[in-house]
């Protein structure tokens, strides 16, 4: 057992302990502001989430810019947000802003003094600018700091300046903006250069979609008009009176030859346009677009076939009008066009039914039929089932990529001499 | 007698078009235009007569003024002259929004491929004589 301690002794220990707790609280309160800086960078990381989510469901560019200058605002606790767009080519600034009180002629002298006071080069982190810096701007206003994140495309075509600034007259400190702010500006930043680098190749990419289909169309038009030249002509040669009987044979297989060149022109588009453009549902009456196309082939054919449509669901579909067009005018004519010349009573059956979430829908002949061995070779690419036909071998390939698209199957049923029956499954798909 | 008119801007159709319409029709009157600028002077000039072709065929790719850009000029002439005859787009386009747009003036009763035949025509003129 020791000596009990002397008072000078007990007096060391209890102030040793107390400069402990000393200690002890300091690291407490370092911790507590640890975790409160933690907390208020995760509110801040989570808003640029939300910005990330909001930004990508808008269309238009303006849009997208006043929303960069809305979350600016809001996440940063700053007063003001600019944003300068510039393009060097044509020297033209555009100013998006929220909070600014500054008149449309000020815009661009503005966005001028605001790009100035950058320092240069800027890199891809964003400026902390503290008042020297940011007086330039003072022409209608003074500033306290600002803080402002700066990139140019890689093909110079445009310079994209965002920043937040701070007034004097609402006398925020300008340690407001404090370094870690900076760090998350920065993040922000680079979060805005990914997504308007995206916009922008998007919208290039849209563009030269939209080139090229009018391209395609002004290509298979000027290619098609001298073939139907020839076949009108054709036909006037065809109602002639004197026609030797050979000279209507060689005229024959010109007319097949044309024929043939106009299918195939009209398939490559069809082909070009489905692997190209998105689908694009819209509300249409399905009966009527199937005696639509129906009507179509009687005008060009004048043939005695039949039409029957037998509706068991609601007509209106919602899906891709265009593609399931090209769908039914390939499978209709095909109907027509392999009919049975020795039969009184050619028919096509065209039917609609409701299956679970799927429209069944059904063409249906009797026709000539396909042979078993060919059945499961008839929507490859190029392969003609048939060498009486003046076909590409594109037709039912191209249905078949169509349907694929829509997310659904095609498929075929057939027996020589009594009839083909396709059927198309299609997904409903939701309207937005 | 039976008024025709037909605008395209290649004759070699206006020409077919005119034969396939005398076969179907001996005692038609045929006009034809290759150019909507001609065609609107005629049509302006006939509408304020009261003088309308009984059928009128345009084609949609036309240079100077399209087939669409004519219908905008023609949509323009008050009273609506046009909704008491047959007014048809006749084209070679296989572009769905051509199809589209054509449906947005009221007047036009049809969208048909290029060529004309005799059946096609035949199919019209019975479809125009059955009372609405």
């Amino acid at each position: 057992m020791s000596s009990p301690a002397s008072y000078e002794e007990l007096l060391q220990q209890y102030q040793e302990l107390q400069l402990r707790v000393t200690r002890f609280s300091a690291i407490e309160q370092e911790l507590i502001n640890t975790r409160d800086r933690l907390d208020n960078e995760l509110v801040m990381y989570k808003r640029l989430h939300e910005f990330n989510v909001k930004a990508l469901a808008l269309q238009a560019e303006a849009d997208f810019l006043a929303l960069v200058a809305e979350y600016i605002i809001d996440i940063f606790e700053v007063e003001e947000a600019a944003i300068i767009l510039y393009q060097p080519s044509v020297k033209k600034y555009q100013l998006i802003h929220e909070g600014l009180d500054i008149q449309e002629k000020d815009c661009t002298h503005f966005a001028q003094q605001l790009i100035a006071a950058l320092p240069t080069p800027v890199t891809g982190n964003a400026q902390l600018l503290n008042k020297e810096e940011v007086k330039g701007l003072a022409f209608f206003k003074s500033y306290d700091a600002a803080i402002a994140y700066q990139y140019t495309d890689e093909d110079n075509h445009y310079q994209l300046t965002i920043a937040g600034l701070i007034s004097t007259a609402k006398a925020p400190l300008y340690a407001a903006l404090q370094e870690r702010q900076r760090t998350i500006f920065g993040v922000f930043g680079q979060q805005v250069q990914a997504l308007m680098t995206s916009r922008k190749k998007t919208e290039e990419l849209k563009k030269i979609n939209a080139e090229l289909d009018n391209f395609v169309y002004s290509v298979s038009h000027d290619l098609r008009s001298p073939l139907l030249s020839i076949k009108g002509i054709l036909s006037l040669v065809f109602n002639l009176e004197q026609i030797q009987p050979e000279t209507a044979e060689y005229l024959q297989l010109a007319e097949t030859s044309v024929e043939r060149l106009d299918n195939t022109i009209q398939e490559i588009l069809e082909y070009s346009r489905n692997a190209r453009l998105h689908v694009k549902p819209e509300q249409f009456n399905v009966k009527e677009l199937a005696e639509e196309i129906f009507k179509d082939i009687q005008f060009s054919t004048n043939l005695p076939v039949q039409f029957h449509a037998q509706i068991e669901a609601d007509p209106m579909l919602y899906t891709d009008r265009s593609r399931l067009n090209t769908v039914l005018k390939n499978l209709i004519s095909n109907a027509v066009k392999y009919r049975r010349k020795d039969i009184d009573n050619p028919e096509v059956h065209f039917s609609l039914f409701q299956q679970d979430d799927h429209w069944h829908i059904e063409v249906k002949d009797n026709g000539e039929g396909i042979p078993e061995d060919r059945l499961d070779k008839i929507f490859d690419m190029f392969y003609r089932g048939t060498k009486n036909s003046i076909g590409n071998g594109l037709g039912l390939y191209i249905c078949k990529e169509i349907v694929e698209k829509l997310n659904g199957t095609i498929t075929v049923e057939s027996k020589p001499n009594e009839g083909t029956t396709m059927t198309l499954l299609l997904p409903k798909i939701k309207e937005s | 007698m039976r008024g025709y008119l037909l605008i395209d801007d290649e004759a070699v159709f206006n020409t077919i078009h005119a034969k396939i319409i005398s076969l179907v029709d001996e005692q038609a009157s045929i006009t034809t235009c290759v150019s909507s600028y001609e065609a609107l002077d005629l049509l302006k000039g006939a509408a304020q007569r009261k003088k309308l072709p009984d059928m009128v065929f345009l084609d949609i790719n036309m240079p100077e003024m399209n087939g669409f850009e004519l219908l905008d000029e023609l949509s323009e002439l008050p009273g609506n002259p046009f909704a008491s005859i047959g007014f048809y787009m006749l084209t070679s386009s296989l572009d769905e929004r051509d199809l589209q747009r054509a449906r947005t003036y009221p007047f036009i009763s049809g969208y048909h491929s290029k060529p004309m035949t005799k059946s096609m025509l035949e199919e019209l003129i019975r479809a125009g004589n059955q009372p609405d």
